[in-house]
C-alpha cells in the first residue's frame, strides 16, 4: 500500500494525458516528463508501470545512476525496451548540475541521431528529466523535439508533506449518491460550511465528471480536507476519485489514490473497508496480486472488529463480502485451504443472513458463496461435496431470479447452472453438461445483453469455451471450433478495452482451445501458430504475474507447443518445451498440493517420457513414466475423472510399449491387458471419439505385441476389433488423420492374413488410399 | 521491368538535414562539408542509371543539380490576411486523418478547425500535432472550443522559453519577413530559428519567411513590455 503522494492537480491532468497515450498508443511514440519534483515523477512512474501490467506488451524501465551512463543506455534501449504498445521509462536524479545536463545533452544528441531505428522498434518511449534539460533539447535535438508527442512539464509545487492527524472524527452528513462506494459514508466535522457544500456537491457528480471536467475541483477539495485536518472527508474524496477512475478505465490511477486515502490516520472504519476493498479489486485486477491480498486483509481485519462489535445483518454481509475477496485472492494464490476457510465463514454468514431477513435478495447472496465454496471444493478435489453445494445453490437461485428479474439474479443463476455443467464435463457426463451449458448460454446471452459490463462478457466467453469442449470431447469439431472463435474475439475485444489480466488470460485459454481444435482438425501449422502467439504473453503473465493460474497456463502452451513438435519429429525442441513444462508443473504440484495439480504433473511426465523414448533414452521415459503412473493412479483414486483414468491408462501402455520393445512380452502384455480394460470401461462409458482412439490405440499395441510373440491369430483378432473402431472414427470425424489410423490396420492385417481375406483387406487399403489422396496428399502419418 | 512508361527509379536520400552542429564553429564545419560534398564531389554521390533526391538543410546553398525549397502550406498572405485556400486545403487534410472523414467527431465547429490550422502556421507536422493534443485533452467528443484553446497554449508551451537573443532575432523577421542572415555565415543562428519552427518558410513566388503564429503573441508582448 502507497504512502500520502498527492499529486497536485495540474499533475493529475498530465497524468490524464500520459495515461491516454499508454492506453491508446499502437505503435512510437516519444514522451518527455520534465521536472524536479521527484515525488510527483515517482508517482507517474508507478502509475505508468501499474497501467501496463494488466497490457499485452509490458513496462520497462531504465534507471541510470551516473551522467557518464547517460548515453549509453541507448543500446539498452535498442536490446531491452518494450515493443509497440508497451512503454520504456528512462529516468535519472532529477539533478540539474552541470555534469548532469551534459549528459543529458549527450544522450538527446544520441537519440536524435538513432531515432529512425528507436521509431521502427519501441513502443512509448518516456524520458524523465530536469527541467533544464527542455532548453538543451529544443536548441540541441530539434528534429527529436519536433517529434515528441508527449510533454509534461511540472514545477515543483507546494507539498502536503505532514498529514495532519485528525482527532476524534464525528460523523456529520451522510453521503447518498446510490450505487457508489461512498454511499453511507459519512464526511468529517471540522470543514467550514461552504467546503462541506463543495465536497458534497463533488460526491453527487457523476464518475466521468470527477475523473474528467471536475477533476481539479476534485483535487482541490481533497487538498483543502487534508490542510484542514478532514482526513475523513479528505479520504471519502479519495475514494470517490478512485472510483471515477476505475470508471474511466484508469486503475493505475485509482490504486494510486486509494493507497493515498489509505495513508490518511484517522479515517472512520465503514470509509477505512470501502478503501481497502476498492485497493483489493484493482490491484487484483491489475494482478498486483500480494498488494491485494495486503487490502483484503486489511478489510477482514476492519469488518471483524466491527463485527465482534454488532454482529447486526448489514455488518455481517459487509464481513462475508470482505472474507470472499480474501478467498478469491488465496485462490489465485494457490492457497486453496486458506481460501475454503474463507468461504466457509463468509457462507456461515450469508446463511445466517438469509434466515434472518428470508429475502430473495439475501437467498441469492447465500446462492453465490455457496458457489464460491463449491469451487474450492471442486479444486481440491472433494468433487460430491462440489456437486452438493452447486445443486443447492441452483436451488436457491432459481426462485430468487425468477422473483427479481434483474440481469444480477439471472447472473448469479447462470452462474449455478454453468458450474453444474462443467462438473458434469469434468466427470464426462457430456449430454449433460451440454444441457447444462447449453441454458447457461441462453441465460448469460440474456445478461450480457442487459448489463453489457465486462463481467457479463466474460461470464459469456467462459461457457462459450465450456461449450466448445463438450463438443470438441463429442467429436463436433467444427461446432467446438466457432463456439472458440468467439469466445476469442470477445476476450480481445475485453483485453483491448479493459486491459485486465483477467481478459489476457481469458485470451491465451481461448487461443490454447482453438489451437487444440485446429490440431485435431488436421491444421498443424495453424495450431502451431496460436501457441506460439500465446507463449510470448504467457511467459509474460507468469513472470509478471506470477499466480498458479498464470504459471499452470505457461506450462499448458509449452506442453501443446511441444505436443506439435514431436508429430513434426522435431524431439530435441519437444523435450525442451516438456522439461521447462515439467519445472512449472513440479513447482505447482509442490505449492498447490492438488489433485489436478498433480494430474498435469503426471501429463507432463508423460509427455517428457515420450520424446526420452522416442529420442532412444529408454531408461530416463521409463523411469518418468513410472513416477507420471503413480501419481495418476493416486488422483485417479481420489476423483476418479475420466482424464484421470485415461492418463492411468496412456502411461501403463507407455510402460508395456517399452517392456516389448525389450522383449519382456509378458510384461508388455500385462500391462496392455490392464490399461485395455480402462480404455474398454471408458469407451463403454463415454464412448466419444477420444475414448474410442484411445480403445483402438491399445488394441492395437496388444496386436503388436502378440505378433511379436509368435501369436498371429490373437493379434489379428485384436487387429479386427482395431479396424472395426477406426472405420466408426474415420466415418464420424472424416479427417485425413483418422483415415490414416484406417490404413495403418488395414496394412497390419494384410500382412497377417491369407487367401481371400488379405484380398479383401487389399482392395479396402486402395479404397483408402485413395480416399486419402483427396483429402490431404501432404498429411503426415501421426504416431498411433 | 523497363517499359514504354519507364522513367527511371528515383532515389531519395533523406535525413541530410539532420547533420548539424551546435556551436558556431562546428557548424560551419559542418555546412562546409555538405557544400563541397555537393559541389565538389557531387559526380561521386550520384547514383547511376537514378534520379537522385537529396533533402538538404536550407543553409546548404549548392550550384549542383536543381534546388526545390520545401517550405510550409500558405494559410497567411504576407499582409496577414488569411489565405482560404491553404486553409481549406488542411482542413481536408485533417479531414482525411479522422476516422471515416467526420472532424465533426473531434472538433466541435468549423471555427475550431479554421483556429486549429491557423494556428499550425502551415506546418504539417505541428497541425497533427495539435489535433493529437486535442484528442489527448478531450473528455468527451467532439471537445469544445476551450479544450481547443488548450491543446494549442499545450503545444505553445512546448516551443517556449525563447531566449533574448531570439526573441530580437524573431522580431527582426516578423518585421523584414526574411530570415535575420547577415552573411552566409550566420546561417547557425536562422537555421536554429528555422529547425525548432520559430520561422516559418514560405513560397509566393519568392520566398518568404514570418514567426510561428503561436509565438507572435510572446513576440507582441515582448514589444509592449
Amino acid at each position: 500500500m502507497g504512502g500520502s503522494r498527492f499529486l497536485s492537480a495540474r499533475g493529475e491532468q498530465e497524468w490524464v494525458r500520459l495515461r491516454r497515450h499508454l492506453d491508446r498508443s499502437k505503435a512510437f511514440w516519444l514522451g518527455f516528463v520534465l521536472t524536479g519534483d521527484a515525488v510527483a515523477a515517482q508517482v507517474l512512474r508507478d502509475r505508468a508501470s501499474a497501467n501496463r501490467r494488466g497490457r499485452a506488451e509490458p513496462f520497462v524501465e531504465l534507471w541510470v545512476a551516473a551522467p557518464a551512463d547517460l548515453h549509453r543506455i541507448l543500446d539498452e534501449l535498442e536490446a531491452a525496451g518494450a515493443l509497440p504498445c508497451g512503454c520504456t521509462w528512462v529516468s535519472a536524479p532529477l539533478l540539474p548540475d552541470p555534469e548532469w545536463l551534459a549528459g543529458w545533452r549527450r544522450l538527446l544528441l544520441a537519440l536524435n541521431h538513432r531515432r529512425d531505428v528507436l521509431r521502427d522498434r519501441l513502443g512509448g518511449l518516456v524520458i524523465v528529466a530536469p527541467a533544464a534539460v527542455k532548453v538543451d533539447a529544443q536548441r540541441e535535438s530539434p528534429d527529436l523535439w519536433s517529434v515528441c508527442d508527449l510533454l509534461i512539464e511540472l514545477p515543483i509545487e507546494r507539498r502536503l508533506s505532514r498529514v495532519p492527524v485528525e482527532q476524534s472524527p464525528k460523523p456529520r452528513r451522510e453521503i447518498r449518491p446510490e450505487g457508489s462506494a461512498t454511499a453511507g459514508l459519512s464526511l468529517g466535522d471540522t470543514a467550514d460550511q461552504g467546503s462541506v457544500d463543495e465536497v458534497i456537491a463533488l460526491l453527487a457528480l457523476p464518475f466521468d465528471e470527477v475523473a474528467g471536467v471536475a477533476r481539479g475541483r476534485a483535487v482541490a477539495a481533497t487538498e483543502a480536507a487534508v490542510e484542514g485536518g478532514d482526513n475523513q472527508t479528505a479520504a471519502v474524496l479519495l475514494l470517490r476519485r478512485a472510483e471515477a477512475a476505475v470508471g474511466a478505465g484508469d486503475r493505475a490511477g485509482a490504486l494510486d489514490l486509494v493507497g493515498t486515502g489509505t495513508a490518511l490516520p484517522g479515517v472512520q472504519e465503514r470509509t477505512a473497508v470501502r478503501l481497502a476493498n476498492l485497493g483489493a479489486e484493482v490491484a487484483r485486477e491489475l494482478a498486483d496480486l500480494e498488494v491485494a491480498r495486503s487490502y483484503a486483509e486489511r478489510s477482514v481485519q476492519l469488518e471483524e472488529a466491527v463485527h465482534a462489535h454488532k454482529p447486526d445483518p448489514d455488518n455481517m454481509r459487509s464481513f462475508s463480502i470482505s472474507l470472499v475477496a480474501l478467498g478469491l485472492l488465496e485462490c489465485d494464490l494457490g492457497e486453496l485451504g486458506a481460501a475454503r476457510e474463507r468461504f466457509g465463514r463468509a457462507l456461515e454468514l450469508r446463511e445466517a443472513v438469509a434466515r434472518e431477513r428470508d429475502s430473495p435478495e439475501a437467498r441469492l447472496a447465500l446462492s453465490a458463496a455457496l458457489i464460491m465454496a463449491a469451487d474450492v471444493e471442486q479444486d481440491i478435489g472433494n468433487l460430491e461435496a462440489a456437486r452438493a453445494q452447486y445443486l443447492w445453490a441452483m436451488e436457491l437461485a432459481e426462485p430468487a431470479a425468477a422473483e427479481l428479474d434483474s440481469p444480477e439474479a439471472l447472473s448469479n443463476l447462470s452462474n449455478a447452472v454453468d458450474c453444474r455443467g462443467q462438473l458434469d464435463l469434468e466427470m464426462g457426463e457430456l449430454e449433460s453438461a451440454r444441457e447444462w451449458l447449453s441454458r447457461s448460454l441462453k441465460l448469460r446471452e440474456v445478461v450480457a445483453e442487459r448489463l453489457a459490463s465486462a463481467g457479463s462478457r466474460e461470464g459469456l466467453a467462459w461457457t462459450l469455451a465450456r461449450l466448445g469442449d463438450v463438443e470438441r470431447k463429442a467429436g463436433e469439431l467444427e461446432s467446438a471450433r466457432l463456439r472458440y472463435v468467439r469466445a476469442l474475439d470477445l476476450w480481445e475485444e475485453l483485453a483491448e478495452r479493459q486491459g485486465t489480466v483477467t481478459a489476457l488470460m481469458g485470451m491465451s485459454a481461448a487461443v490454447q482451445r482453438l489451437g487444440d481444435v485446429e490440431r485435431d482438425l488436421g491444421r498443424r501449422e495453424l495450431a502451431r501458430v496460436l501457441f506460439e502467439r500465446m507463449l510470448e504473453l504467457d511467459e509474460r503473465l507468469a513472470e509478471q504475474v506470477g499466480s498458479p493460474i498464470s504459471l499452470g497456463y505457461l506450462s499448458l502452451t509449452l506442453r501443446k507447443l511441444g505436443d506439435l513438435e514431436r508429430d513434426a519429429g522435431e524431439l530435441e525442441t519437444a523435450r525442451a518445451r516438456y522439461a521447462r513444462s515439467l519445472e512449472l508443473d513440479e513447482r505447482l504440484a509442490e505449492q498447490l498440493r492438488t489433485p489436478e495439480a498433480a494430474m498435469y504433473l503426471a501429463l507432463t511426465l508423460g509427455r517428457l517420457g515420450d520424446a526420452e523414448r522416442d529420442l532412444g533414452e529408454t531408461d530416463a521415459a521409463r523411469w518418468r513414466y513410472e513416477r507420471g503412473l503413480e501419481l495418476a493412479e493416486r488422483v485417479a483414486e481420489q476423483l476418479g475423472t475420466p482424464d484421470s483414468v485415461r492418463e492411468v491408462a496412456v502411461l501403463l501402455s507407455r510402460l508395456a510399449g517399452l517392456d516389448a520393445a525389450a522383449g519382456e512380452v509378458t510384461s508388455a502384455r500385462a500391462g496392455l491387458v490392464r490399461s485395455l480394460s480402462l480404455w474398454e470401461r471408458l469407451a463403454e462409458k463415454l464412448s466419444r471419439p477420444g475414448q474410442l482412439q484411445d480403445l483402438s490405440g491399445g488394441l492395437y499395441l496388444l496386436a503388436g505385441v502378440e505378433r511379436e510373440s509368435g501369436d498371429p491369430v490373437a493379434a489379428r483378432g485384436y487387429l479386427v476389433r482395431v479396424l472395426e473402431i477406426d472405420e466408426q472414427l474415420a466415418a464420424q470425424l472424416g479427417t485425413a488423420e483418422a483415415w490414416q489410423d484406417v490404413r495403418d490396420t488395414l496394412d497390419q492385417l494384410v500382412q497377417i492374413t491369407d487367401g481371400t481375406e488379405a484380398e479383401s483387406y487389399r482392395a479396402r487399403l486402395a479404397e483408402v488410399d485413395e480416399l486419402l489422396a483427396r483429402l490431404d496428399p501432404t498429411t503426415p502419418s501421426p504416431q498411433r | 521491368m523497363e517499359g514504354r512508361d519507364w522513367k527511371g527509379l528515383v532515389v531519395i536520400v533523406d535525413s541530410l538535414d539532420h547533420n548539424r552542429a551546435v556551436d558556431s564553429e562546428k557548424f560551419q564545419q559542418v555546412r562546409r562539408a555538405l557544400v563541397n560534398l555537393f559541389d565538389k564531389d557531387y559526380q561521386n554521390i550520384r547514383l547511376a542509371r537514378c534520379h537522385t533526391v537529396f533533402t538538404l538543410p536550407l543553409y546548404v546553398q549548392v550550384a549542383s543539380g536543381a534546388m526545390r525549397r520545401v517550405t510550409n502550406i500558405k494559410v497567411r498572405g504576407r499582409d496577414g490576411e488569411v489565405d482560404e485556400n491553404g486553409v481549406d486545403a488542411l482542413r481536408a487534410l485533417l479531414r482525411l486523418r479522422v476516422p471515416g472523414g467526420d472532424l465533426t467527431r473531434l472538433l466541435p465547429s468549423e471555427k475550431a478547425e479554421r483556429e486549429l490550422v491557423l494556428a499550425s502556421g502551415g506546418h504539417l507536422r505541428i497541425l497533427l500535432m495539435l489535433a493529437m493534443e486535442v484528442e489527448i485533452q478531450a473528455e468527451s467528443l467532439p471537445v469544445d472550443e476551450a479544450t481547443v484553446r488548450v491543446a494549442i497554449d499545450q503545444v505553445r508551451n512546448g516551443m517556449l522559453p525563447i531566449a533574448d537573443d531570439e526573441r530580437e532575432l524573431l522580431r527582426r523577421v516578423a518585421r523584414d519577413q526574411d530570415v535575420p542572415l547577415s552573411t552566409q555565415e550566420r546561417w547557425d543562428v536562422a537555421s536554429r530559428l528555422l529547425d525548432q519552427h520559430f520561422v516559418l518558410g514560405y513560397q509566393n513566388g519568392d520566398t518568404w519567411y514570418d514567426v510561428h503564429p503561436l509565438l507572435a503573441d510572446e513576440i507582441r508582448t515582448d514589444e509592449i513590455g
